[in-house]
């Protein structure tokens, strides 16, 4: 069940050029309620001002128990801070307030058959990766990573990713790892996962899907689980500002997603 | 539906108004007429803000004539309390009013949605996949408080004032221009307990300015209202 809750800002580390993971001290409840894939509405609250007027949605990449006494348990979130709402979670000060909502939406599902895992991630869509990663390693399941960019500078540092996760890596300008997409990184592993999940933006999935077809080889392709994004105002099913269009009609991606199987969505 | 959700709502101690719209006159009375007695709602609120499919997709709020012919079609359907909630999309406001209200509304509530639109400008193309969209929030109050104010001064039947409400300030200026009562929509999705917060507010608002009811400030601010007579 998704709680009201109030979020307050510990510490920020810029571990990206236009990206911060942000720390937020939350509720336990919160915390061990969360899954891969989750996100939490968060704002500043209309007494701190009505811009922006609405909350804003964002993965939980760690959701963690406090380590010690007097430590607070956590959210973990990667966030970029070239946008308004974003810019404001990002200059908070420690202590700081935010009106939170979450967990929100239908995660990832690592069903129990799954051993090997292909994650796909780009831009914050890292973000949940790494939740996942972390989710499914912790569980004994294999995991290697996707991660594309458009160069090396924009690759969240391997510090901050599961150790035990195999990682290949993909720059549009070649400046690290393999020089192109990160989707044509895709048919060397559609042997070996059992399952694939992707968060990126929609053509990445286009690209996704185009792989997958040109498949040629004798094995049954993995189901594919992938995240889609839209502007948010309630995060809760109501107002009908996020739907997608799926095979099954209009799905809300706050409450329906905003995971998907990749064969549901209509992507144009 | 009907039998899903009034159950629910019968156990909660806020009486429930459904808000309903449809695509012919027909279809508003039939819905009415299926709500009529059901226990656990309260009454109907028409969102007339849609267009009607007999009428070759004319807006059923934005002609007086045909305003008045689907709130006396559901009157006529239903015992419940009957809302007509009206648009802003009008040129005269206060006509549709006088026009529902003499067709039996109970209660009138403003305004909905106002129509506008946004472009990308990076794709070169509007924002929403359906061109135009309602715009609501802060931005409207306004327009929504003039409209209050008009219509307060044209009927006398009760009127919920809605649009762009985020406080106590924003309840009693709708108060003050003639609404009985006031609604939030959008405030809602920025805080969930927007609407419990101006009630005690406002119960506290009242105390501090020993009055009793709110009654005692609806229309102050409206010249009009009060050269009606009305409260
Ligand atoms: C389920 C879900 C999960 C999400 N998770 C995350 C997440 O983990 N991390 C994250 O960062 N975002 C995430 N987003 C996206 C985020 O919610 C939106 O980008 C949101 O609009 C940010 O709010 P804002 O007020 O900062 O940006 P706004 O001011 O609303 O800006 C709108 C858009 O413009 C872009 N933008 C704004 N300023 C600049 C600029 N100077 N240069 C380039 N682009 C700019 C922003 O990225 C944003 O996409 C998620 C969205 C969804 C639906
Ligand atoms: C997402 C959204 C959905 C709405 N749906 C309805 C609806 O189904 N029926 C209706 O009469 N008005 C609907 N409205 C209009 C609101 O009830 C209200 O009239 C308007 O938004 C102005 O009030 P506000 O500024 O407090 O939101 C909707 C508004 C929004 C933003
Ligand atoms: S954000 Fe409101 S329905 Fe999804």
């Amino acid at each position: 069940m998704p709680q009201q809750f109030t979020a307050t800002f510990i510490e920020r580390e810029e571990a990206l050029p236009r990206n911060a993971i942000v720390r937020l001290a939350a509720p336990r409840a919160v915390v061990d309620a969360a899954a891969p894939g989750q996100f939490v509405m968060l704002h500043q609250g209309l007494a701190a001002g009505r811009d922006p007027l609405l909350p804003r949605p964002f993965s939980i990449m760690r959701a963690t128990r406090a380590r010690g006494a007097g430590e607070p348990d956590s959210l973990e979130l990667l966030v970029f801070t070239g946008g308004r709402g974003a810019g404001r979670l990002v200059e908070a000060r420690p202590g700081e307030p935010f009106a939170a909502l979450g967990p929100l939406g239908s995660g990832y599902q690592l069903g129990g058959r799954v051993s090997r895992a292909l994650l796909l991630a780009v831009g914050h869509g890292i973000a949940p990766i790494v939740a996942l990663a972390e989710a499914a390693l912790a569980r004994g399941v294999a995991v290697t990573m996707l991660v594309g960019a458009n160069s090396a500078d924009q690759l969240l540092p391997l510090p901050y990713l599961p150790t035990d996760a195999e990682i290949a890596v993909a720059t549009a300008d070649g400046s690290r790892g393999h020089h192109g997409a990160v989707t044509d990184l895709v048919p060397e592993y559609l042997e070996w996962a059992d399952g694939i999940y992707a968060y990126a933006p929609e053509p990445v999935y286009v690209a996704l899907r185009e792989a997958l077809r040109a498949y040629r080889g004798a094995r049954t392709l993995p189901p594919v689980q992938v995240a889609i994004e839209r502007g948010m105002a309630c995060g809760v099913g109501v107002c009908l500002g996020c739907v997608v269009q799926t095979k099954g009609g209009l799905k809300t991606v706050c409450r329906d997603g905003p995971v998907f199987p990749l064969e549901q969505v209509v992507l144009d | 539906m009907i039998a899903k959700y009034p159950p629910i709502w019968a156990r909660w101690d806020v009486p429930v108004i459904v808000n309903l719209a449809g695509d012919t006159v027909g279809e508003f009375a039939e819905m009415a007429a299926m709500l009529d007695e059901v226990q656990g709602v309260a009454g109907v609120e028409l969102n007339v803000s849609c267009p009607n499919v007999e009428a070759g997709g004319m807006f059923f709020g934005c002609d007086p004539g045909l305003a008045a012919e689907v709130t006396a079609a559901v009157r006529a359907a239903t015992t419940l309390p009957v809302i007509v909630k009206l648009t802003p999309n009008v040129t005269d406001v206060a006509a549709v009013a006088r026009a529902v209200a003499d067709a039996g509304a109970d209660a009138l509530s403003l305004i909905n949605t106002l129509l506008g639109l946004a472009i990308d400008v990076r794709r070169r193309r509007p924002v929403l996949g359906n061109v135009t969209g309602g715009l609501s929030g802060p931005a409207v109050k306004p327009v929504a408080l003039r409209m209050v104010y008009q219509v307060a001064a044209a009927v006398d039947v009760p009127i919920i004032g809605l649009g762009g409400i985020t406080g106590l300030d924003d309840a009693l200026e709708f108060l003050m221009a003639g609404a009985s009562a006031v609604q939030v929509g959008t405030a809602t999705f920025a805080d969930l307990g927007m609407v419990t917060r101006i009630i005690d507010d406002l119960a506290a608002w009242l105390a501090r300015e020993g009055l009793t009811s709110v009654r005692e400030i609806v229309g102050v601010a409206n010249a009009g209202r009060g050269a009606r007579g009305a409260e």
